[in-house]
Parts: C-alpha cells; sequence; structure tokens
C-alpha cells in the first residue's frame, strides 16, 4: 500500500509524461495499476492471508549472498571476457555448493563455460558476455 | 477455419528433418532436466528460449514444445526411482511408481509411466487441434470490450486459484500490469518509468523477467539450500531386480490401465483448458479418482501401475490443453504456455485468435510438431530410461553452476547486452521475495505477458464508450463476463 502511494504521489509525476487530451493517456494505466495494488494492499491489510509467511531470516540471507556472488559475477562480466570469468563464476557456485571432488570441479570450471562458448561462439557465432 | 491446403502444409512443415531433429533434441532435454529434481522443463524451457533466436519460428517453438513434452515425462523418473518428483507434477506419481521400483520392478514403473504420459498427452493434443480453431474463430467475433473482459476474467480466475490467497494473486497482478508500462507508451510514444535508461525505451524484456523469475530465482535458492547442507545424502536408487517380466509392460497389463488413462486425460485436459489450474492438481484428482475404484490385485500404493498411469496420463494432459486458451484467445493458461507465448513474441508473432488468420500454417505446424513429440516422447523414453536413471545422481555442483551461466549467457544473446542480465537479477530477486511473501509469481508473469494487450484493449474501449459506463449495456456479453469475473473472484476468495 505504501509502495502504490509513493508510485502515485513521487514516481509516476517524475516519470510518466502527463497529457491533456485523448481517452488514454500515458498515465492513465500505471494509474490505474497502481490504484488496483493501493486498493488491495489495504484489503490485504484489513483482512490479512490467514496462511503465515514462509519467510526467515536466515535462509534469506544465504540467498541474499549467493544474490551478491551472483551480481558479482556479472559485474565482472562487464570487464573482462567470457572465458576468464565464467570459470571463476563456475568454480565459486561450485564451492558454495561444498563440491571437493577434483573431476566435478573441473567439469563445472573447464566443461561448462567451455561448451557454452563451443555452441555460442563457436557453432552460432554470437558474441559472449 | 483454415483452408485444408494451409493446414496439410503446417503439418508437412512439421515433419520435416529439421524439425525431427530439434524435437528430438528438446525431448532429450526435456526428459534429462525432468529427471533432475528442481530443474524442471520450465527452467529449461525459460533457459533454452533466448538460444532459439536464430532458429526458424516452427523449428524453434517446436523445440521448446519437445524441452517441455520430455519433461512432463522426465518428472516422473526420479519419482519412481528415489521418491523425490523430478517436478511438482510427478509427486503424485511417488504413491504407486516408489513402491513398485522397491519391489525392484523400476523399468516396468518408468515404462507404464512412459506409456500414459504419451496417451494421456496424445489425446489431449488431438482436443486441442480440434478445438482451438473455433474458439479461436468465436473469440474474433469478440470487440475490444469483450476482449478487454475476457482478460479481467482472466486475471480474477488465475488470481484466485493460484497461490494461497485471492488478494496477494490480485495485487501480484496489479504488480505485472504496472510492470508492463515501462517502456513508450503505446498512444502517444513518450516514455514511462525510464529512470534515464534508454534500454527501457522498448519496456522490460520478457525472456529477461522470465528466465530471472523462474530460473535464477530457483537456482540460487537451491545453491543457498545446498550450501547449508552440503553434504546430504541423496537416496539411493531403487535396483532393478527379476526377470524380463518385470522389465516390460505388456498390451494386457497396458490395456488393464485403459480406464485410469482414458480418465486421468479427461480431467488433465479439462484442467488444462482452464487458466492457472496446473498439472499437479490434475494429477492428484486422476489419482484421487482411481482410488474410488476397486485396486485389483495391487492395493493402491503399493505398486500398482493402475495408479501410475491414472497420474501420469493426467499430468502430461494438461500440455496440450493449455495451450487451448494460448492459441484461442491469446491468454496463457500455465506457466509453460507463458514462455511459449515469449518465444512465439520474440519471433515476431502475436499470439491469440488472430493466429489462425495470419499464421495457420505456422500453428498447424506446431500442432504437426506435438504429436511429434509425443512419438519421440515414446521412442526416446523407451531407449534411454536406464541412462536417465544415472541421470537423476548428477551432483547440483555441476548443474546449478551451469544453469546459472545458460541464463547470463542467453538473456545476454536475447537483449543484447549486460542491461538485460542485470534485470534478470533483479527479476529474481523479486521472484524470491515474492515466493517468501506468498505473492503467486506465475500470476505476476501471466500479468506482465499480458499487459500491453490490456491496456490496447483499455485503450480502445474507452473510445468506444466515449467516457459513458452506460454505453456497456450495448454490450451484454462482456457485462456477463464482468460479472462472472467478480462472482469467481467472490467464490474463490481465501
Amino acid at each position: 500500500m505504501l509502495f502504490a502511494l509513493a508510485l502515485w504521489a513521487v514516481v509516476i509525476p517524475d516519470q510518466v509524461d502527463s497529457a491533456s487530451y485523448g481517452w488514454m493517456r500515458p498515465r492513465t494505466m500505471p494509474t490505474v495499476a497502481t490504484a488496483a495494488l493501493g486498493i488491495f494492499g489495504a484489503l490485504l491489510v484489513v483482512f490479512p492471508s490467514a496462511r503465515p509467511v514462509a519467510a526467515s531470516v536466515e535462509p534469506a540471507l544465504r540467498i541474499g549472498a549467493v544474490g551478491v556472488l551472483a551480481g558479482a559475477a556479472v559485474l565482472a562480466f562487464g570487464v573482462f571476457p567470457f572465458v576468464v570469468v565464467a570459470p571463476l563464476a563456475a568454480l565459486g557456485l561450485s564451492q558454495l555448493i561444498g563440491e571437493r571432488r577434483w573431476q566435478w570441479l573441473v567439469a563445472a570450471t573447464v566443461g561448462v563455460p567451455g561448451v557454452i562458448w563451443l555452441v555460442v561462439g563457436w557453432l552460432l557465432g554470437r558474441p559472449l558476455p | 477455419m483454415p483452408p485444408l491446403d494451409t493446414i496439410l502444409a503446417g503439418f508437412a512443415d512439421a515433419f520435416t528433418l529439421i524439425d525431427l531433429l530439434f524435437v528430438a533434441l528438446g525431448v532429450v532435454i526435456g526428459q534429462v532436466v525432468g529427471a533432475i529434481p528442481g530443474i524442471g522443463p520450465v527452467m529449461a524451457m525459460a533457459i533454452a528460449i533466448p538460444f532459439t533466436f536464430t532458429l526458424d519460428p516452427l523449428v524453434a517453438i517446436s523445440f521448446l514444445v519437445g524441452i517441455n513434452k520430455g519433461g512432463l515425462f522426465g518428472g516422473a523418473i526420479p519419482a519412481i526411482l528415489m521418491n523425490t518428483p523430478g517436478t511438482p507434477d510427478a509427486a503424485a506419481t511417488t504413491f504407486d511408481g516408489y513402491p513398485l521400483a522397491r519391489k525392484g520392478k523400476p523399468l516396468k514403473a518408468m515404462k507404464m509411466a512412459l506409456f500414459a504420459s504419451v496417451t494421456g498427452d496424445t489425446m489431449s493434443d488431438i482436443v486441442l487441434i480440434l478445438a482451438a480453431a473455433p474458439i479461436a474463430a468465436l473469440a474474433l467475433k469478440a470487440g475490444p470490450v469483450e476482449v478487454l473482459a475476457i482478460l479481467i476474467l482472466a486475471f480474477a480466475v488465475v488470481s484466485g486459484l493460484v497461490g494461497q490467497s485471492l488478494l496477494k494473486g490480485l495485487i501480484a497482478t496489479a504488480a505485472g500490469l504496472l510492470l508492463a508500462t515501462v517502456g513508450l507508451d503505446p498512444e502517444q510514444g513518450s516514455p514511462r518509468f525510464d529512470f534515464g535508461h534508454f534500454e527501457l525505451y522498448d519496456g522490460v524484456s520478457l525472456v529477461a523477467v522470465a528466465v530471472g523469475m523462474l530460473a535464477v530465482a530457483e537456482i540460487l535458492r537451491r545453491i543457498a539450500e545446498a550450501w547449508r547442507a552440503p553434504n546430504a545424502i541423496r537416496p539411493a536408487a531403487a535396483p532393478q531386480t527379476g526377470g524380463p517380466e518385470d522389465r516390460r509392460i505388456s498390451l494386457a497389463e497396458y490395456l488393464s490401465c485403459w480406464r485410469e488413462t482414458l480418465r486421468g486425460a479427461a480431467i488433465g485436459t479439462g484442467l488444462g483448458a482452464l487458466p492457472g489450474l496446473g498439472s499437479t492438481a490434475a494429477a492428484f484428482m486422476s489419482y484421487a479418482a482411481a482410488k474410488k475404484s476397486p485396486p485389483g490385485d495391487t492395493p493402491w500404493g503399493e505398486g500398482n501401475i493402475r495408479g501410475i498411469a491414472a497420474t501420469e496420463s493426467a499430468n502430461s494432459a494438461v500440455m496440450g490443453a493449455n495451450l487451448i486458451p494460448l492459441l484461442g484467445i491469446g491468454i496463457p493458461g500455465s506457466i509453460s504456455a507463458a514462455l511459449l507465448i515469449s518465444a512465439f513474441m520474440i519471433h515476431g508473432i502475436q499470439p491469440g485468435p488472430l493466429l489462425f488468420e495470419t499464421q495457420a500454417r505456422l500453428i498447424y505446424g506446431l500442432f504437426g510438431a506435438m504429436l511429434m513429440a509425443n512419438a519421440c516422447n515414446l521412442v526416446i523414453g523407451q531407449a534411454s530410461l536406464r541412462v536417465w536413471g544415472f541421470v537423476v545422481r548428477a551432483p547440483e555442483s555441476l548443474i546449478f553452476p551451469a544453469a546459472f551461466l545458460a541464463c547470463v549467457t542467453g538473456v545476454f544473446l536475447a537483449t543484447g547486452g549486460l542491461f538485460g542480465v542485470w534485470i534478470m537479477l533483479v527479476a529474481a530477486g523479486l521472484s524470491l521475495v515474492m515466493t517468501a511473501t506468498g505473492f503467486p509469481v506465475i500470476v505476476f508473469i501471466i500479468a506482465f505477458f499480458l499487459g500491453a494487450r490490456f491496456e490496447r484493449a483499455l485503450s480502445q474501449t474507452l473510445s468506444i464508450l466515449n467516457g459513458d459506463p452506460r454505453a456497456l449495456l450495448d454490450h451484454p456479453l462482456a457485462l456477463i463476463l464482468l460479472a462472472l469475473s467478480i462472482l469467481l473472484a467472490w467464490r474463490m476468495r481465501r
């Protein structure tokens, strides 16, 4: 509900042009969707869902940490070529999962990026990140 | 109805070597990913879509259909071997599949699952082929006001059926529609919510959102789970013992399951045609219906092949029927249908009733490819059951890094830069938050996919009504549909 209020009061006026003609203006659809968000959000506050929310802190932190690693990998793709970043990203994720067997580590860090490079870069002739 | 020569030409397009190869490849990938718990055909389809860019539209869509069909059967493999369904659809298959495998007959159980899956799927496809064109012809008679009412009805049904609460479903719908407004306004061409990024002028990429919310979110969640318990021991697959009779399904055994197979196919087709009801519900309903009849020699839940037939025919029959609302009125009935929509759109094809007028040959090609995928499912499944038994033991440390890199590469290819990859990561984060707080991701994605169409229909409706709500009285069908939306939403409130 608060998100809808912020959208209506700040984001839509700032990010969507106003127009004074026509039935369907640039702001019509965003305003309709925002109004729906606000109304249903208010109803949810008044009539909360009977079922408890499954969210808890510890799993969220772990997923967040994995997300940060994924984000760092994407950031690195913008700086270094695929053949450098992909094996390191695969190695990091494999290690995070707890893999210590060298043959699976080699498969993840060399085999997987190699197959992608072969298929996309060589076979399809398309640029890699 | 399109002319007969167009229909035949479409089927002929499907039965080409290149199409056959890609359908077969899709089925192999589908069976493999279905056999790996936690991956599933939806994630595989989401990852594969960007790679289909360079393909002919029919070949690309046939490939995706192959993945989906292969995955629907593949999910039964770990359900039978390890009591762990590869996909939620196969959860009910564990009831009789795993006990039969524990008796030393996993191949018999998997073959029954395969035959029932292919039978249910084929029957559903035949219903799709017969029903989609007449529904589309009917839908074409509807004007923008009626289309808007149909979309509102679809949102009400999907919001009510999927997830924990109607209100959360409606909020997810509104959020999906809001995200769809990002980009240039279709009426006046002015940018909306671009936040200074010209990349957003074309809107948020369907592929990035679909891959992020369906695949990357699941990958991150599974990696985080594995991080907590890296040495979790997987249950051993049940070994095959016994003679040749325990390794095959005889014709008499297959025919003895005819009632469960047909009933399952009918339940799956019926539920699949309704937006929002998935194959998991169909499988459980079919199993519950089967259990009402006498079990025969083997009690239910103790390795009865009729139980396997009931669940597998039902969950596979959903796939074909899911395309009835997609091709008939342009509304995806499930997440896999929504992914097929994005594949259509990537190739510049707008799904909906007009498809039968403008792209009839492609649609009948798709129907041909679906039938061919069923045949491939049968042949490849028969030949590879033993191999997939090993695939289920592939380590997560290989699967999830590979899937993550495939997602990054695929979205990079589809969106032409890293901006799309960032959108994918943000979508994944949003999906995780929505899942944790009980908001249905599927509803959000379907609303996002339909957002542009909804805005167009709303714009045309406002022009037609000229701002006068009383003009709605000239559109009785739309009024009935709107009343039905309110009634259904009220009945489905939780």
